[in-house]
């Protein structure tokens, strides 16, 4: 739960943060050596981290190596930092980078298909059913719960660039020129994947039994 | 843009448009097509309800040891810089010192033997002891 209302909430935060406690300057005390300032790095950016290397690996212990690994990078190469972009952007690359070279050694790569899935979930279907019924109604623990796990397993079958995108989009909130940019890719590029992703969510819940 | 978007292409912008992330220009004519296309309206809410349904999505919270793990691994790395430093210090002073000492013993191996040619130079008849002797005159 904190790791998602952490995820949505970054940019907002991000406007509200006074100049001294941005990252970009947490980052220049890193490079002189402060420790602490590390960690408050560290605070703001694990879990939509770990949840950034899941989207490419999806296997949760190998995204927090991956995703250590990445702060360890962080922390090496604080000295040449440049804010000439984003932190985030910075971090977010170098995750990628490291999470693609994982995906290419094919050590984590399974091929998931949707008959692996449970099969329908007739759950699922209710939480759609009363999610278009009920407007802003908040669900209950439960039926968010439910939401979540029927959510992972459509995600979870989606093509690796269109799930990784999705999640930038929906979970961590970045723009399209950001997300083009950690990728190394057009914005026309991520347009194109965002598009398809959803078609291919819908689908992934439909067979899960959750939309009709 | 020219002309008004048929629907295959308003299709197409939904999910940008859903995401404001159509040119301003764009938005307005999605906008405007949406308000009297009841075709794409309805796709259009399809989308809209898929991102509703998508912000239950969780993620992964991080296990509990996980930031401890970072912190641990990049303090050991402090200390380790810290190590490299003062033994690259220590070893500076060292070098200082046997360059100064090399200099000082290369200083008084020359002088000996400047003064031992000199000694050479001179007359044999004067000085019949051998020249490595250490002259005690
Ligand atoms: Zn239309």
């Amino acid at each position: 739960m904190a790791a998602k209302e952490e995820g949505r909430r970054r940019r907002r935060q991000e406007a509200a943060r006074p100049a001294a406690d941005s990252d970009e300057a947490l980052m220049a005390r890193v490079a002189a050596d402060s420790h602490s300032a590390f960690e408050t790095l560290v605070r703001r950016y694990e879990a939509p981290l770990v949840t950034f290397c899941y989207a490419f690996i999806r296997d949760r212990d190998a995204a927090e190596d991956l995703a250590q690994e990445t702060f360890l990078r962080v922390f090496r190469n604080a000295s040449r930092y440049r804010p000439v972009a984003r932190f985030s952007t910075w971090l977010y690359r170098i995750a990628a980078n490291l999470c693609i070279n994982e995906v290419k050694k094919g050590r984590l790569r399974k091929t998931l298909s949707l008959d692996e899935a449970v099969g329908p979930d007739p759950d699922g279907t209710k939480i759609i059913e009363r999610l278009a019924a009920s407007g802003d109604a908040p669900l209950t623990e439960a039926e968010r719960r439910e939401a979540s796990a029927l959510l992972d397993r459509a995600i979870r079958h989606l093509p690796d660039d269109q799930r990784t995108t999705l999640v930038m989009v929906e979970y961590h909130g970045m723009p399209y020129q950001e997300i083009a940019e950690i990728m190394g890719v057009t914005v026309s590029a991520i347009k194109m994947r965002i598009k398809r992703a959803r078609e291919n969510l819908r689908e992934a819940l439909k067979i899960l039994g959750a939309e009709r | 843009m020219t002309g008004p978007l048929t629907c295959e292409n308003v299709h197409d912008m939904l999910s940008a448009y859903n995401d404001g992330e159509l040119s301003d220009e764009e938005m307005r004519a999605v906008g405007e097509h949406l308000s009297s296309c009841v075709a794409c309206g309805a796709e259009s809410t399809r989308i809209a309800n898929l991102k509703r349904l998508m912000k239950y999505w969780e993620g992964i919270e991080p296990s509990p040891s996980f930031r401890e793990k970072v912190v641990e691994r990049t303090k050991r790395e402090i200390e380790g810089r810290r190590i490299i430093r003062v033994s690259k210090a220590v070893l500076a002073v060292i070098a200082v010192i046997l360059l100064a000492a090399g200099a000082f013993f290369l200083g008084r191996h020359l002088k000996q033997r400047a003064e031992a040619e000199s000694a050479k130079d001179r007359p044999a008849a004067t000085s019949p002891q051998p020249d490595r002797r250490p002259r005690s005159e």
